[in-house]
């Protein structure tokens, strides 16, 4: 039952959208790969050129985040959840939350070096500049 | 204002009296409440109050403070970075409406974007509007103040900065804290008020007089603003107007118990002493000591009474045996009177103890009464000299009294004395009346003789030297002769045989009469007598004595002149006829003047008045006659040798 259940919500996040990690269209960066936007959302990389990168994250139970940490950062809730516990007692926190789509969208515009995961439809529609695209 | 108070009655002293000692009682209590208890209870109240108000202040600064820390830990949250997004999640607003739901209603908390736009807030009606002192707020930030006060409400506000980001300035937290809330931290009711002032309101005047107030000025965001604690002065001192009112019922309650003793009192006490008193006012008034003081009870006044009874049974008892001796010392006194009476009847002293012993007898209703040269047991009444009465068997009370017995004793003997006395007397006096005769017949006749015999060998005889010496003797005669009846005329008078010859005869006249007669002696003298006898004055009295006093007083002038004049004058002076004669002659001394009018008495010792020779009788005798005259003989000198002034005063009958 429970397969079941993953493999239908598996299905439909594929089918439904394709997730990119973009930025402001006026941000200093340009394009990012995979293994940087890993490094980047674990906080093993904090500055690019010098500049402070600001990763931003949707809150716990949406789907895209949920796709994001499947498909880009491959780790589980629970390693994620170690991860950030050691990483806090050495002074690091996990990226950004927000709740909605629309409150990062508003992030991104305002903040230059921030980056987000989003779906490819939405980013297309803000205008925001695609950095990564997981489907090449 | 002290004889009103003795005219007090004594119920009414003792109701003054005690209630001023209640009175003062009260009033040093009442003094003492007010002037120290209420003075300790203050004290009290103040050191309370202001521990009161200390931790009132205490509370006040450690709630803004408290807010102020919340203020702070929400602006450090990392949620406030919703503000960049312009809280599009409701993060900040869910947060903060949690916020001001516990710290209560009217408090509101919002977080204003860097244009002044509220984008969260605890209140939907401050959400998407521009906040309303941001320019303000913007200033005070500038200056480095997180607060600032508006007409009613304390604005506290913190920056906002991105957690990611910690120069990235978001916007402001701002905690609107209504000033109308500060009352949760005031109180009012009728005794007590708890008051925070703003700095401008100082002036507290709504509390005067009856507050005691306490003020404390605040700390913190509220310095210069100032706690006020008053609370009512009479309800702190209720206990003390209790008190109050309960000394003045007990001292209201002591007048009526006292109205009711002195009713008690007047009642019982003070009216049966009135009673007394009325009776005894009665005694005073009718003398009637039978009557007595009843009063139906048994206590000290019944007693009184009763012992005043008895005093008044006594004293009518004492009066009684009063009068009756009384009476008896009167009848003894009576008694007395009439035994001496009866005794002076007496003529001789054989009479006088015949009269004593009956009327003794009589009056003592003795057994027995004799006189005897002694008496055995018996009382005895002693006679001077001769013996005793002897009284047996006697009745009378008074007959035991020595002293009474000893008057007795003394009126006889005095009765006695007095007998013996009037019989010597007698003697006496017929001795002297024989002498007179003897005097007159004897003395006088043979003088007659000799002198009438002698005046006729003085016509016979030629022979010069011989009648020389028969004028002689014919003087001494004469002289004799004068003598013989100056005295006879002194003993008349003496005894009371003179008798006045009064008819009304002329002054002059006598005076004239006078002076012939003795004018031959002053010639002899060489010595002027001059008269001054200008008017007739008639009088009425004895012509013989009146120039026997005159030719008397001239003789003496004559007789003690040398030279010089001699005056008579006449004059009336009142009713009296004044006759003055004045002579130059030696005079008297002061110190002999009256002497001079002593029997038989003459100036001694004086050389110049040997050759003068006198009875010494004549002034003496003249004063006597004036006396018998209705008149005087008064005799002036200055001294020796300045003559004498003789004053012979005379009366008409």
């Amino acid at each position: 039952m429970r397969y079941i259940v993953l493999f239908s919500l598996f299905i439909s996040i594929i089918f439904s959208r394709e997730l990119v990690i973009v930025s402001s269209s006026e941000s200093f960066l340009s394009k990012l790969n995979k293994e940087e936007v890993v490094k980047i959302y674990l906080g093993k990389i904090r500055r690019v050129n010098g500049h402070k990168i600001i990763p931003l994250n949707l809150k716990a139970n949406n789907p895209l985040r949920r796709e994001f940490e499947e498909k880009i950062l491959k780790k589980d809730r629970k390693w994620l959840a170690m991860y950030w516990l050691k990483a806090h007692y050495h002074g690091h926190h996990p990226p950004k939350v927000f709740d909605s789509k629309k409150a990062i969208i508003l992030f991104l515009k305002k903040f230059k070096n921030a980056i987000s995961y989003l779906d490819k439809r939405s980013a297309k529609k803000e205008g925001l500049k695609i950095l990564y695209e997981s489907g090449k | 204002m002290i004889k009103f108070w003795n005219r007090l009655s004594l119920s009414y002293k003792l109701f003054i009296g005690i209630l001023a000692i209640i009175s003062m009682v009260i009033s040093f209590l009442l003094f003492y409440l007010w002037k120290y208890e209420s003075k300790i209870l203050i004290d009290k109240i103040e050191i309370s109050m202001r521990k009161d108000i200390k931790s009132k202040k205490e509370d006040i600064n450690r709630y803004f403070r408290f807010l102020s820390y919340e203020l702070d830990f929400l602006s450090k949250l990392e949620a406030m970075d919703d503000l960049a997004v312009l809280d599009t999640d409701r993060r900040i607003t869910r947060i903060l409406e949690m916020k001001a739901k516990d710290l209560g209603e009217d408090i509101v908390i919002t977080a204003a974007g860097t244009n002044g736009v509220n984008y969260a807030s605890s209140k939907k009606n401050y959400s998407q509007k521009r906040f309303k002192f941001f320019s303000k707020l913007a200033d005070i930030s500038k200056k480095g103040k997180r607060y600032f006060f508006t007409r009613k409400s304390l604005i506290l506000f913190r920056p906002i900065y991105a957690s990611f980001n910690k120069s990235l300035f978001l916007g402001y937290l701002i905690l609107l804290y209504p000033l109308e809330n500060l009352k949760i931290f005031t109180s009012s009711n009728s005794s007590t008020v708890v008051k925070i002032y703003p700095p401008f309101k100082k002036e507290n005047l709504e509390f005067k007089g009856d507050y005691i107030i306490l003020d404390e000025e605040l700390l913190g965001f509220f310095k210069g603003w100032h706690l006020v604690y008053a609370v009512l002065k009479r309800d702190v001192l209720s206990i003390l107007y209790h008190i109050q009112t309960a000394l003045i019922s007990a001292f209201l309650i002591a007048l009526i118990l006292m109205t009711l003793l002195l009713f008690f009192a007047t009642s019982t006490i003070l009216k049966p002493l009135g009673q007394f008193s009325q009776t005894i006012k009665k005694i005073i008034s009718t003398k009637d000591y039978s009557q007595k003081v009843y009063l139906n009870r048994e206590d000290e006044i019944a007693n009184l009474a009763n012992s005043f009874n008895i005093l008044m049974d006594e004293t009518k008892n004492l009066f009684e045996k009063l009068k009756y001796e009384r009476k008896e010392h009167f009848d003894a006194l009576m008694m007395l009177i009439n035994f001496f009476i009866k005794i002076t009847s007496a003529q001789d002293e054989k009479e006088t103890l015949e009269i004593s012993n009956k009327e003794l007898k009589k009056f003592s209703k003795a057994d027995e009464v004799f006189f005897n040269r002694k008496c055995k047991s018996f009382y005895s009444i002693e006679i001077e000299n001769r013996g005793f009465i002897c009284i047996k068997g006697a009745k009378k009370e008074w007959i035991r009294d020595r002293d009474f017995r000893l008057a007795l004793s003394k009126m006889i003997s005095l009765q006695i004395e007095k007998i013996e006395l009037l019989k010597k007397t007698k003697e006496i006096l017929k001795a002297k009346n024989a002498f007179f005769s003897a005097m007159s017949h004897e003395l006088k006749t043979p003088l007659g003789s000799i002198l009438s015999l002698t005046q006729v060998m003085i016509g016979n005889e030629k022979d010069i030297s011989k009648v020389e010496n028969l004028v002689k003797i014919e003087q001494a005669a004469f002289n004799l002769l004068t003598m013989i009846n100056d005295i006879l005329d002194f003993a008349k008078i003496e005894s009371g045989n003179l008798k006045l010859n009064i008819k009304k005869f002329e002054i002059c006249e006598a005076i004239e009469e006078v002076y012939e007669l003795l004018v031959p002696l002053a010639v002899d003298k060489d010595i002027d007598i001059e008269i001054d006898c200008k008017e007739k004055i008639f009088i009425k009295s004895d012509r013989k004595l009146f120039k026997h006093i005159l030719s008397n007083l001239l003789t003496n002038s004559i007789k003690f002149t040398e030279s010089g004049k001699i005056e008579i004058i006449s004059k009336k002076r009142d009713s009296f006829l004044e006759i003055i004669v004045k002579d130059s002659g030696i005079g008297i001394d002061p110190l002999y003047l009256k002497k001079v009018f002593e029997e038989f008495y003459q100036i001694k010792n004086e050389n110049y008045l040997q050759n003068i020779r006198g009875s010494g009788l004549g002034l003496t005798l003249s004063k006597k006659i004036a006396k018998l005259l209705n008149g005087d003989l008064k005799l002036y000198s200055k001294g020796k040798n300045r003559g004498v002034k003789a004053v012979f005063s005379i009366k008409s009958f």
